[in-house]
């Protein structure tokens, strides 16, 4: 991506809006070491920080602070002080190597030189260990619906706007849980959100929530709801302004027919 | 109390940020009485609900703790670190309530954060900014357009994207990004030497 095209990402990431593929796309960029979009996201997040301080504070309950001490004294992590000299130069433009090394080089401890590359490393599997918790508990949630012997599976076809869409619902009946999935979806346009309904036999349209695409087309949206299981004949989804709408008002995006089960089935 | 004081304090926080990559708790307790007011001050602007603004707050702080080692001293100063982190972390917090919320069916009273609240040029508690810089940064941000200003708010203080932000005020994306770059611009050349080089003074 260009770095021009990239200002405006820049502006939303030290905003905290940016996108998560916007996001994703602008960390890879600056991996490659661009001086320029470095230098701009430095100042757009020196001026976001500016503007925090604008704001009145809001003083926390005590009990967040001791949470937080409590945590990281229980924290496994070795304690290796860096010299204490003050920091020298104008602080943030002073050629600094990343602040570890360089204390650890200047001291000439080679304890904190391995302390931090190997600090680092915990850091990151730590992290990847807790993602790859969440991705776990996700796993385990959505294979305990795909077993449940009252799982109906429904298609979706792309209506006439998205001929190529795709989705897929997994209902469970007896627990009254949807797990909606789309595929080559388009992003919704500014303002706008996709919007999932299930349809009974009377032609009426029930809300069933509203979701977003990713990058890649595709979106989910797990929803609770009991409905009266023998009369829902159809599910959809439609364009709707954001925030969603009580009735359908937009274009049928997908669509598809529910085989219909007697109640309790 | 406000951080970033001046060229001094602004050195501080960045033995701080190193004595916190060490494992230094009594560094990490300084910095969080440095900052918590603000970075809660900017997690009750999204999220608008106190006991979910310090789950964020906790976040933001646990992700200090563990990462400082990785803070690039090239990059800036704690606290744009620190609010770019409580932007991102309370964002992500309302986008998760949102899913949840739209998980109940039907929810028609499924609030967003107080349209009032994210949309407000205005900021009733403005004098309350005890510090100077603080007063300064809120003369700066009074100097903006209105348009500008506006914009650079929402997306800054109510964490609405660009996108969102086009579509409240019913006007073209291209329109809200120009006044939101200006904005900033503008910004930067009121606090001048305010935040040269990523300090505060």
């Amino acid at each position: 991506m260009s770095c021009e095209r990239l200002q405006d990402v820049i502006v939303e990431f030290a905003a905290g809006t940016a996108r998560e593929d916007e996001a994703r796309e602008l960390t890879a960029h600056l991996a490659q070491g661009c001086p320029v979009c470095a230098g701009r996201l430095a100042e757009a997040e020196a001026i976001g920080g500016q503007l925090a301080l604008a704001l009145p504070e809001v003083a926390p309950s005590p009990s967040v602070r001791a949470r937080l001490m409590e945590r990281i004294g229980a924290d496994p992590r070795v304690v290796v002080p860096f010299p204490t000299e003050r920091a020298r130069g104008r602080a943030g433009r002073s050629p600094w190597l990343p602040a570890a090394v360089a204390a650890g080089i200047a001291a000439g401890i080679a304890a904190v030189a391995v302390y931090v590359p190997l600090a680092r490393d915990r850091d990151a599997l730590r992290a990847e260990m807790s993602r790859l918790d969440g991705d776990l508990r996700t796993a385990a949630d959505t294979l305990r619906v795909l077993r449940s012997p009252a799982v109906q599976v429904v298609a979706l076809a792309g209506g006439e706007p998205q001929p190529g869409a795709r989705g897929r619902i997994f209902w469970d009946r007896a627990r009254g849980e949807w797990r909606f999935y789309a595929a080559e979806l388009r992003p919704p346009g500014p303002g706008r959100t996709y919007e999932l309904w299930l349809i009974d036999d009377r032609n009426r349209k029930i809300p069933a929530g509203t979701f977003d695409v990713d990058a890649r087309g595709e979106g989910e949206l797990h929803v609770s709801l009991k409905v009266d299981a023998g009369t829902i004949v159809a599910a959809a989804v439609t364009d709707e302004p954001a925030g969603g709408v009580a009735q359908p008002t937009g274009s049928i995006q997908l669509v598809g027919a529910i085989q219909p089960v007697p109640s309790g089935g | 109390m406000t951080g970033s004081e001046g060229p001094e304090a602004a050195a501080d926080e960045l033995e701080l940020i190193r004595a916190i990559a060490s494992g230094d708790r009594a560094a990490f307790g300084s910095l969080y009485d440095r900052y918590a007011g603000t970075v809660m001050a900017l997690c009750m602007r999204v999220l608008g609900d106190r006991a979910e603004a310090e789950e964020a707050v906790t976040d933001v702080f646990w992700q200090v703790w563990q990462q400082a080692g990785r803070f690039d001293l090239e990059r800036g100063q704690p606290i744009a670190w620190l609010s770019t982190l409580a932007r991102t972390r309370a964002i992500d917090r309302r986008r998760a309530l949102a899913r949840r919320r739209s998980v109940v069916v039907p929810q028609d009273d499924g609030e967003d954060p107080p349209r009032e609240r994210l949309l407000s040029s205005s900021d009733p508690h403005a004098e309350a900014v005890s510090s100077e810089h603080g007063k300064r940064v809120r003369r700066a941000l009074g100097s903006l357009a209105p348009d500008q200003r506006r914009a650079v708010e929402m997306n800054f203080f109510g964490g609405l994207s660009h996108q969102d932000i086009a579509a409240e005020l019913g006007e073209p994306l291209g329109t809200i990004k120009t006044r939101i770059r200006a904005g900033l611009a503008r910004m930067k050349e009121s606090l001048g030497a305010a935040f040269e080089g990523g300090g505060a003074r």
